[in-house]
């Protein structure tokens, strides 16, 4: 039990956040103080909410690599909805709005994926242009720094605070309504009948259908997820950087795909965890806020991003190809 | 031969729509549509995307894909710049512009090298592969050039702006390359073996042909095609920078799409590419004439590649779906994987 806990794919990446943390303990001390580590976990809410939604379509067996057009998407037109209505009620109402914002944009995704039968990959590739082209061409290009008031008033809501040193320590709400969410996914994918179908799905359609799973269904659900999702990162991006602004998130759902695949999920579907996705965009957003901190300039904060999706593919797929060579697994049939 | 070339009517569709976009912006704008100066311009601003076409193409052909060329065009670009501006002292302007070319190409082809093995040796979908190394090769050239556009010495002018007989120099650049190409995949060996294993991969496997070695070879081609793009992209500017061509993917696949190349593999014409690309080029072209004085034209632009890329690809399938008369099925991302 323990060897197998020790052999899997979470555990590997608890080491390897280890060793990374480490050594950018000992290059540069201030690492280790609690406000950086707090400010990491603040800065991972937002790759957090993607990469999430990107499990679940993965999971399924698809790819939406649209999540970041549909994140900024819902974020702006909700914020420009509830000022126009001169909304000044709790915060919550903007989160539910740009959640369904991102539902229905999963929901054209989803359609386009299973009604059209097309492939995921280009399906998405051309909603992200879609998706962000329409919002800049008929929504608006400006940065709205004005937002309805709990919305800006959120971005100093902090769970805790510890006292002390030059800078109080805070965590902020949204690292724990990730926490939340996560552990929620988490609990669904493994202990319901819609978790189990996911995994059913993606790991072979085939059998999944005679064992009577709404295969449709299934898919359906994940795109739209992976929306709403992708619409509770957008929003609380707003919210935590103060301003709605349509040109953020552009290509983070590059860091979303290297943090799930990190995290031993596979573009083929079938496999992959909540805890390990959120180990993987534990460890991008480390790398990706401490680069700095030990005199990397962040320019090359991409070249890692690119390192690890490859690292989360290859490592894998370099195993299980020694493992079939060692079973003598005829070269031909592979 | 039919099943290559992928509905024997297509391309004289493809044709009909290169046509017909004409006469209706002809008749749009009578002045400034049909002048030889508008022709000569698109024909040049055709190069660049129906060269990333080209490697779209020639990746589905064999059932993969590359996400990666932009990325490669940019860094061969900027690789272009760098070497030219830092000879330029030592060798002099034409000389150092020439070791740029052969700087970007290298570019070009390392990094479809990397490409191909990747691909053949972990024998994981191209997707993610070709995801990671966009990820990767921008990475290298944000982090090189800190973000910063690189300037080249302008001699390669010629190559981007200049015209042999009226006809721009890329645009000759393009039709070279893509004849040369249909030639290859219709006409030789190679091109025979790319069919084979994009029909499929386990049966060619079966019949002893070296996938991998076709593979690596076809990712190394969209490498040093992918650069020559980008070459083209910097003579014309005489400017390199990561962030540039920011929608030239999703157009490069919208052409490939639109030439009737398959993208599971195994079916379509390179050749096809010119039709398609012109066919673009007058769609762009007419939402500049349509819109050229709104500020959100780029963006109409971008939101009208996904409407088209979406409606091309859905037609194309259902008309492929509709030709085997049977429950429509696509291969299941297992099949896609292991193809």
């Amino acid at each position: 039990m323990i060897g197998k806990v020790m052999r899997s794919r979470e555990a590997l990446l608890v080491l390897v956040i280890l060793a990374v943390g480490l050594l950018f303990a000992l290059l540069a001390p201030q690492f280790l103080r609690l406000p950086h580590l707090f400010g990491i976990g603040r800065s991972a809410v937002i790759l957090g909410f993607l990469a999430l939604g990107m499990l679940m379509v993965l999971i399924t067996g698809g790819i939406d690599v649209s999540v970041s057009a549909t994140a900024v998407a819902a974020m702006y037109i909700a914020t420009v909805v509830l000022l126009e209505l001169q909304y000044e009620g709790p915060f919550v109402v903007a989160v539910l709005l740009a959640c369904a914002v991102g539902g229905l944009f999963g929901l054209v995704n989803a359609v386009l994926v299973t009604q059209l039968r097309l492939p995921s990959l280009i399906v998405t590739l051309g909603t992200l242009t879609l998706f962000r082209g329409g919002l800049l061409a008929f929504v608006g290009t400006e940065r709205i720094r004005v937002l309805p008031a709990q919305m800006s008033e959120f971005s100093t809501s902090q769970a805790f605070t510890i006292a002390g040193g030059t800078r109080p320590a805070q965590l902020h709400v949204s690292v724990v309504l990730l926490v939340a969410v996560a552990l929620l996914v988490g609990w669904a994918l493994r202990s319901t009948w819609w978790g189990r179908s996911m995994y059913a799905v993606g790991d072979n359609e085939e059998a999944a259908t005679r064992l009577g799973v709404a295969v449709t269904r299934v898919r359906v659900s994940a795109f739209v997820l992976a929306g709403v999702l992708a619409g509770m990162a957008g929003i609380l991006s707003g919210a935590l950087n103060r301003a709605a602004d349509p040109f953020t998130i552009v290509g983070l759902e590059m860091d979303a795909l290297a943090a799930v695949v990190l995290g031993g999920a596979a573009v083929t579907g079938g496999r992959g965890t909540v805890l390990g996705t959120m180990l993987g965009v534990l460890l991008i957003t480390m790398v990706g806020s401490s680069l700095v901190l030990v005199g990397v300039p962040t320019a090359w904060r991409q070249l890692f991003v690119g390192l690890f999706l490859l690292l989360g593919v290859g490592v894998p797929a370099l195993r299980q190809r020694r493992q079939e060579r060692a079973r003598g697994v005829v070269e031909a049939a592979a | 031969m039919n099943a290559r070339l992928g509905g024997k009517y297509y391309p004289l569709a493809l044709a009909g729509l290169v046509v017909v976009l004409f006469v209706v912006l002809t008749i749009l704008a009578p002045n400034t549509y049909p002048t030889l100066r508008n022709i000569a311009s698109m024909a040049s601003q055709m190069a660049p995307i129906g060269l990333l076409a080209v490697c779209v193409c020639l990746t589905f052909l064999i059932g993969g894909i590359d996400l990666s060329i932009v990325a490669v065009a940019n860094a061969g670009a900027i690789a272009a710049a760098m070497t030219a501006t830092a000879l330029a002292g030592s060798l002099g302007d034409t000389t150092a512009s020439l070791v740029g070319v052969v700087a970007c190409l290298t570019v070009g082809a390392v990094a479809g090298t990397i490409n191909g093995m990747l691909v053949s040796r972990l024998r994981v979908h191209p997707i993610p592969i070709t995801l990671g190394t966009l990820a990767l090769f921008t990475g290298i050239s944000t982090g090189i050039t800190g973000g910063s556009t690189q300037y080249g010495t302008g001699t390669l002018g010629f190559l981007g702006r200049g015209t042999l007989i009226g006809v721009p120099v890329a645009f000759l650049t393009l039709v070279g390359i893509v004849v040369a190409l249909h030639y290859l995949t219709v006409r030789t060996r190679f091109g025979f073996r790319m069919y084979s294993v994009g029909a499929s991969s386990r049966v060619s496997r079966y019949a002893r042909l070296h996938v991998e070695r076709v593979q690596v070879r076809t990712y190394v081609l969209s490498g040093l095609i992918a650069s020559t793009a980008g070459l083209i992209m910097f003579a014309s500017t005489n400017a390199a920078n990561v962030s540039f061509g920011s929608s030239f993917l999703i157009q490069a696949i919208l052409v490939a799409v639109l030439s009737g190349v398959n993208p599971y593999g195994g079916r379509g014409l390179v050749v096809a590419v010119l039709l398609a690309v012109a066919a673009m080029q007058q769609v762009q072209t007419g939402i500049n004439l349509a819109l050229g004085r709104w500020s959100g034209a780029n963006f109409a632009a971008e939101f009208a590649w996904g409407v088209l890329l979406i409606a091309v690809l859905g037609l194309n399938t259902r008309a492929q779906q509709r030709k085997r008369k049977t429950v429509p099925r696509q291969p299941s991302p297992q099949q896609e994987a292991s193809a």
